[in-house]
């Protein structure tokens, strides 16, 4: 019998409420992540990935609800658990990276520091052996004569040294599930790659598993096993990558493939995606909502709820698919 | 959204800023209109001495019998008059310089910084008893003392704003466009200083008008018997020990309306005027 | 015309040749009573390019190598320490920065930013940005200027209806078309992009690029084109810069750059593209080691020594020599790969 996936979100809907109305950010957000595997969700921006990263971590902006659905982690209803339940699973067992590495530091205390206080906090080791442990992580991510650099404060390091402390403070506890929102937007391209090696290396010694939230198809292409497509608070495909991309069922992934640069494509070749984003405020919204933008759409494209079609691995949300 | 929508947002949010600005309205109305529709003449003694306040004379009567109603609402009209005229003259420097020492930097920053330094190394009140009372006991002189006291906030603020935005892009781009220096710091620097200036005027309004007050409290500046709400707290504050607390009371009370007022509208415009708190 | 011709025409009538430009910056506080000289930071170390007339050259260099001190020197924003910029027959770097803003060449060279939101002054309307420009450098006023704001904002698919609006009311695809249109509102001869759409979705970006593209032509303008994403780099630019460490360490004909590239960092450069659809064959080179310090480099050792896959002894003894590994292209480099990559 298979494993249980180690996170599942099913039926997930979230809705923020403005000043201009009610935003349904997500709208029957389904997918898994198995132990060990992992996955990247991509998309615009305006799709959705990132709420549902924080919806994962229940660190939701107060104005947000979570309308329908459940989050399943490690066997724990997420939506369901009390704060201090949540609090002990955040750096123990769930852990984030984000996209703007030295936004997420304190500016005002030193690096060593800020990974000796998880450490201190989850794995409840003493100020010393907190301190100490905090050096080797600094060594395990890569950051060149730790010791010295376990004082130094955030500014002084640059981007990409901000982003391995990121890392080593999500990994000190080994979390089973990191979630990495745009971890390397802002990065050059040798240090993301560099950055990315780290994260793929540390999560394949300790079998963690990955949730690598990006707008770049390339990365997503290269790191993960499982590609999720989202649209506007929808998932609309999720496949494992190579089939994805190599023959994207959804008209949505395919638009998105063809609008990214890549070699042997010209820039003619190159085409967008018609029209924008739909105002999510709206209590019309159709159920598929990229029909609007699509050359495809037929008829029933806008009558009555969108059926998931499933082929084995992979999930297309689409009444006419490619 | 527009700013005007915004401000009808940030009010409706803070009903206590909708009351600051109710408050302050009633203030400048009472400044502006005050003196015609006054039941007495402030200057006017009479013979009811002391009298408590009554219906005839809603804050009683002080010493020599003159109403205490009508001299606390003509009042507000030199104490208001005198804080504006110390701000407006503030506001203008102040930002000018600190504006020059932020984007330009270098000799004009280290100047400015002095200076500023140099009045701030005074407790500020007694700097501005120091400079009233060296320079002449006169109303303008209290005017000046004031704005001199508060320059180094000011130029400190807007300091602070126009170094932020020395590397902005957009000071790039008016470089590209043609602006000399001097153009970019009037035209692009300039007007996204002011609005938070004018939240600052706002805020240390109050300050102001404390201390016109105080420095007529202890003899400088307004004479008697000319009404304005520190030397009436002067004058009425002997007469407390005796009972008679609504000499002192209600020009005390105006004071502090008038402080409160300014502080709870300088909030309030700093939420209006602030882009980044607009969601 | 056939490609070919049009890169030698190119080469024959540059619009600007920037010849060996260096910005040297003191490190650490004035002393009073110094004693040494203080140490210099060469973001720019005799950087030499030429751009000609129609055409994209790419720069392309990882954070800290000098792109942006060297963009912000060819716009004129600051002065270059020493080197030549020749424009239109004249030496614009004898100009001091201060009084460029005066100069008739500050029309024609003009600049777009990545930060389309943070280039626009947040009281301005999308009007008056446009407008700016035109006023001061082109003497435009009333229904002249309108109409010349009109037109560059057409040009660059921006509705008119939008011209009112403040920067924070308007979208990324559109807030970049105005940095757009004030850029090409007067005309310029040489616009530099600096990483015009790494902040866009990539649908917009298309159209951004296409409008890029459709302007150049329009316009008979020469692109100077900063960009980390070398994706777009290969796809837009005619020929590409490399620089590492303040130096051009590569450059030449952006196909030949990416297919063979010459300079051991370049390679590695090009080796870290993700494809993306296409997964990766075979193991990616990794630069180990820590970059040299840009203050008071060893005149006498190549700049790449100690990351370079390839490091010799020799390397870190004698600077590299500027060879060029093949006809219109240049490395700068002991060992320079020849093979395609």
């Amino acid at each position: 019998m298979p494993q249980p996936p180690l996170l599942a979100i099913e039926h997930l809907a979230v809705e923020f409420r403005t000043r201009s109305g009610v935003v349904r950010a997500l709208e029957n957000v389904s997918f898994a992540i198995a132990r060990g595997e992992t996955v990247g969700v991509v998309g615009e921006s305006g799709s959705g990935k990132s709420v549902t990263a924080y919806a994962v971590m229940r660190l939701l902006d107060p104005s947000a609800r979570v309308t329908s659905g459940k989050i399943v982690f490690g066997g724990l209803d997420m939506l369901a658990a009390d704060e201090a339940t949540l609090a002990e699973m955040r750096g123990r067992e769930l852990a984030m990276i984000f996209q703007n590495p030295r936004a997420s530091l304190n500016p005002i205390r030193r690096v060593g520091d800020q990974i000796a206080d998880v450490l201190r906090r989850h794995a409840n080791l003493g100020a010393r052996a907190a301190a100490d442990r905090a050096v080797a992580l600094l060594a395990e991510v890569g950051i060149p004569d730790p010791s010295r650099r376990a004082r130094a404060y955030p500014f002084e390091l640059s981007g990409g040294m901000c982003q391995r402390v990121g890392i080593a403070i999500a990994l000190a506890c080994r979390p089973a599930l990191l979630i990495a929102d745009e971890p390397t937007t802002g990065l050059d391209v040798t240090t993301q790659a560099t950055i990315m090696d780290l994260v793929a290396e540390l999560g394949a010694a300790r079998g963690m598993a990955t949730m690598l939230i990006t707008h770049d198809l390339g990365l997503a292409t290269e790191r993960c096993d499982r590609v999720v497509v989202m649209h506007a608070g929808h998932v609309v495909e999720d496949a494992p990558t190579e089939a994805l991309f190599a023959r994207p069922r959804h008209p949505y992934t395919a638009r998105l493939l063809a609008a990214t640069p890549r070699p042997g494509v010209t820039l003619a070749g190159l085409s967008p995606i018609p029209g924008g984003l739909p105002d999510l405020r709206r209590d019309d919204l159709p159920p598929c909502r990229f029909a609007a933008r699509c050359d495809r759409r037929r008829d029933d494209c806008l009558a009555g709820p969108l059926p998931l079609q499933i082929e084995g691995a992979r999930r297309v949300a689409c009444r006419h698919p490619l | 959204m527009s700013t005007l929508a915004h401000a009808r947002h940030v009010l409706a949010e803070n009903p206590v800023t909708a009351v600051a600005f109710c408050l302050f309205a009633l203030l400048v109305a009472a400044a502006i209109a005050g003196p015609s529709l006054v039941p007495y003449d402030p200057l006017a003694s009479s013979d009811r001495a002391l009298a408590p306040p009554s219906v005839q004379h809603w804050f009683g009567t002080d010493n020599l019998g003159r109403d205490v109603f009508s001299r606390v609402v003509v009042a507000a009209r030199l104490d208001l008059g005198m804080a504006f005229a110390a701000m407006a003259i503030v506001f203008a420097t102040g930002t000018v310089a600190g504006v020059a020492a932020g984007f330009l930097g270098g000799w004009t920053d280290r100047v400015i910084g002095r200076v500023t330094d140099t009045i701030m190394a005074f407790p500020l009140f007694v700097l501005a008893m120091g400079l009233v009372a060296a320079a002449g006991n006169t109303v303008a002189n209290v005017i000046w003392a004031t704005a001199i006291i508060n320059f180094p906030i000011y130029a400190r603020v807007a300091r602070t704003e126009a170094n932020i935005r020395r590397e902005a892009g957009f000071v790039e781009a008016a470089r590209l466009s043609g602006r000399g220096t001097l153009q970019v710091m009037i035209c692009e620097i300039l007007p996204n200083v002011l609005p938070i200036m004018m939240v600052q005027v706002s805020l240390t309004m109050g300050y102001a008008i404390l201390n016109t007050a105080g420095l007529s409290f202890i003899g400088l500046g307004i004479r008697p018997p000319t009404a304005e709400w520190g030397i009436m707290v002067a004058e009425g504050a002997g007469y407390i020990v005796s009972g008679e607390w609504w000499i002192a009371f209600f020009p005390g009370l105006a004071l502090m309306l008038a402080v409160f007022t300014f502080n709870l509208l300088g909030d309030g415009l700093r939420d209006i005027v602030d882009p980044r708190r607009r969601s | 015309m056939n490609a070919p011709l049009i890169e030698a025409e190119a080469r024959a009538t540059p619009v600007l040749v920037a010849s060996s430009l260096s910005k040297r910056f003191p490190v650490g506080r004035p002393r009073l009573f110094a004693r040494a000289r203080r140490p210099l930071l060469h973001a720019v170390d005799r950087v030499s390019l030429a751009i000609g007339a129609g055409e994209t050259v790419g720069l392309v260099g990882e954070s800290g190598c000098g792109k942006t001190t060297l963009t912000r020197m060819l716009a004129r924003l600051i002065d270059p320490t020493e080197g030549r910029i020749l424009f239109g027959g004249e030496d614009l770097a004898a100009i001091p920065a201060a009084r460029f803003a005066r100069h008739p060449a500050r029309a024609a060279i003009q600049m777009v930013f990545q930060d389309a939101e943070g280039s626009i002054n947040p009281r301005f309307t999308a009007f008056e940005a446009i407008a700016a420009p035109l006023r001061r450098l082109r003497g435009l006023r009333g229904a002249a200027l309108a109409a010349s704001v009109e037109r560059a904002a057409e040009r660059c698919g921006l509705p008119k209806a939008l011209l009112g609006r403040f920067p924070h009311q308007l979208s990324g695809g559109q807030k970049a078309r105005v940095g757009i249109a004030r850029a090409i509102a007067t005309e310029p001869k040489l616009l530099i992009l600096d990483e015009p759409t790494s902040a866009l979705d990539v649908s917009v970006q298309v159209v951004i690029l296409h409008l890029l593209a459709e302007l150049r032509r329009a316009l008979g303008m020469s692109y100077l084109f900063v960009s980390h994403d070398l994706n777009v780099v290969r796809l837009i630019c005619d020929r590409v810069a490399v620089m590492y460490l303040g130096r051009i360490v590569e450059e030449g004909p952006a196909e030949a750059v990416f297919r063979s590239p010459a300079h051991p960092y370049t390679r590695a450069l090009v080796d870290s593209i993700a494809i993306p659809g296409q997964k990766r064959a075979g193991a990616r080179i990794r630069l180990t080691g820590d970059p040299q310090s840009p203050i008071d480099p060893d005149p006498e050792a190549c700049r790449f020594h100690g990351r370079c896959p390839r490091g010799e002894a020799l390397c870190g003894r004698a600077a590299p020599p500027e060879v060029s590994p093949a006809p219109g292209r240049r490395a700068l480099c002991h060992f320079p790969l020849l093979e395609p990559a």
